[in-house]
């Protein structure tokens, strides 16, 4: 952390001494099972005494085969005949977190509505220079590699910014390119932030080249605090005119 | 953390994992306690959703020195949404009397209460910035890199929070 002035050095130790507060005791292995979504088999019970693992996986193995055999040989308690189909994998609980949830991963191929996250790295904080009451930062460049449930829309992105703040609220614009093995995606894009620069919203056509040629990306990225959601749709055809 | 442990624990090794969480869940947890305005449960809760998460995305840090930096991010991110759900917006009292070192000196301790005390009146946004700069110890262009947010952004927003702080414990 760079050398604080006397006042910063005072609010960082009031939020040392603040944080000093929480209780940072923890049963690692207790939160890492709670985080992978991993629970442990529960035994069967059976006249107050649990069972076996083994013994409880023969017995709701023997349960199913009796109801396959009752649903085939007499005949299901439902209206319609129901087949028996190997179920999906339970899976974690979806958490809110720094990027978008992920739709299903498409087939790579037509028109698309797409979302996927991007880490980001800057690249050039550019320079700031302020005119009257208003902060212009010029030459932003910073590098992000996007993950989407499209690969077309998935590669590593170049994005060129310029913003003007006026006190709480900003515009910015610049370009975004987005290279990938097939091909590239390349436009403007424009949005604005407001407060205090902790919100924000761009969107810009992309318009494709290489493997992407004759196509368009419109790209839709909203930042809430630390939160960032990239959205969007790859449609056929040049961007719409004004 | 070796690059090694971070891909083996990316590639599903729970035992690295585990190591993860030993190396810094007291940091995530002390971000995320500064962040829910000094509410474990909220803290204790959001690190846990942070964990959840850093399973899942563990793959996208490529570099391992940046591995604290992301983890306490998700952390305080995770801690604000928190705050936003439970609706802790408005008002979230602090306990400015819960320690008393012995041997300290009374007027230093009357300037960490006042400023302890300005901190209970920020919103989540401005003490999620401060939590990552002065307690995690990110500077403007790491927190900058991690929200997405130019760098300068960051350095402006920080700046009028520091005048504001400065001012506010000055007229106190």
């Amino acid at each position: 952390m760079p050398e604080l002035d006397q006042f910063e050095g005072r609010l960082a130790a009031a939020v040392h001494a603040f944080a000093d507060r929480a209780d940072t005791r923890v049963d690692p292995l207790a939160v890492a099972e709670r985080a992978i979504g991993r629970r442990r088999f529960a035994s069967l019970v059976w006249l107050g005494r649990p069972l076996p693992v083994t013994a409880s996986i023969l017995l709701v193995l023997g349960l199913l085969l009796a109801l396959l055999a009752w649903s085939v040989g007499v005949g299901a308690p439902w209206d319609h005949r129901t087949s028996i189909v190997l179920l999906p994998a339970p899976t974690a609980a979806p958490t809110t977190g720094p990027s978008a949830t992920l739709m299903p991963t498409t087939d790579g191929a037509g028109a698309e509505h797409v979302t996927g996250s991007g880490t980001f790295s800057i690249v050039d904080s550019g320079t700031s220079t302020q005119v009257g009451d208003t902060t212009q930062l010029r030459g932003f460049v910073a590098q992000s590699t996007d993950t989407m449930n499209d690969p077309r829309v998935s590669g590593t992105g170049t994005l060129r910014l310029s913003i003007d703040t006026h006190d709480q609220v900003g515009t910015e614009w610049g370009t975004y390119r987005l290279v990938n093995a097939d091909g590239a995606w390349e436009g403007p894009l424009a949005g604005a932030a407001w407060s205090g620069g902790d919100a924000s919203a761009v969107t810009g056509y992309l318009v494709g080249s290489g493997a992407n040629a004759g196509w368009t990306y419109y790209i839709d990225v909203r930042s809430s605090g630390f939160a960032t959601e990239l959205k969007g749709i790859i449609f056929p055809g040049p961007p719409p005119g004004p | 953390m070796a690059t090694s442990a971070i891909r083996s624990a990316a590639a599903g090794d729970t035992a690295e994992f585990a190591r993860i969480v030993v190396a810094y869940h007291a940091d995530m947890v002390r971000v995320a306690y500064v962040v829910s305005g000094g509410s474990q449960d909220l803290a204790d809760d959001a690190v846990q959703a942070a964990w959840a998460i850093a399973w899942h995305k563990l793959g996208s840090v490529r570099d391992p020195e940046r591995l604290k930096a992301w983890l306490v991010s998700v952390a305080a991110n995770e801690a604000r949404q928190l705050c936003r759900r439970r609706r802790r917006l408005a008002a979230v009292e602090i306990d400015v009397g819960g320690r008393d070192p012995a041997g300290s000196d009374p007027a230093d301790r009357a300037d960490e209460l006042d400023l302890e005390r300005a901190l209970g009146h920020l919103s989540i946004e401005d003490r999620a910035l401060l939590a990552l700069r002065y307690e995690a110890g990110l500077d403007s262009s790491e927190i900058g890199a991690l929200a997405r947010r130019p760098a300068a952004t960051v350095r402006w927003r920080l700046a009028r929070l520091v005048a504001r702080l400065r001012k506010e414990l000055a007229d106190a």
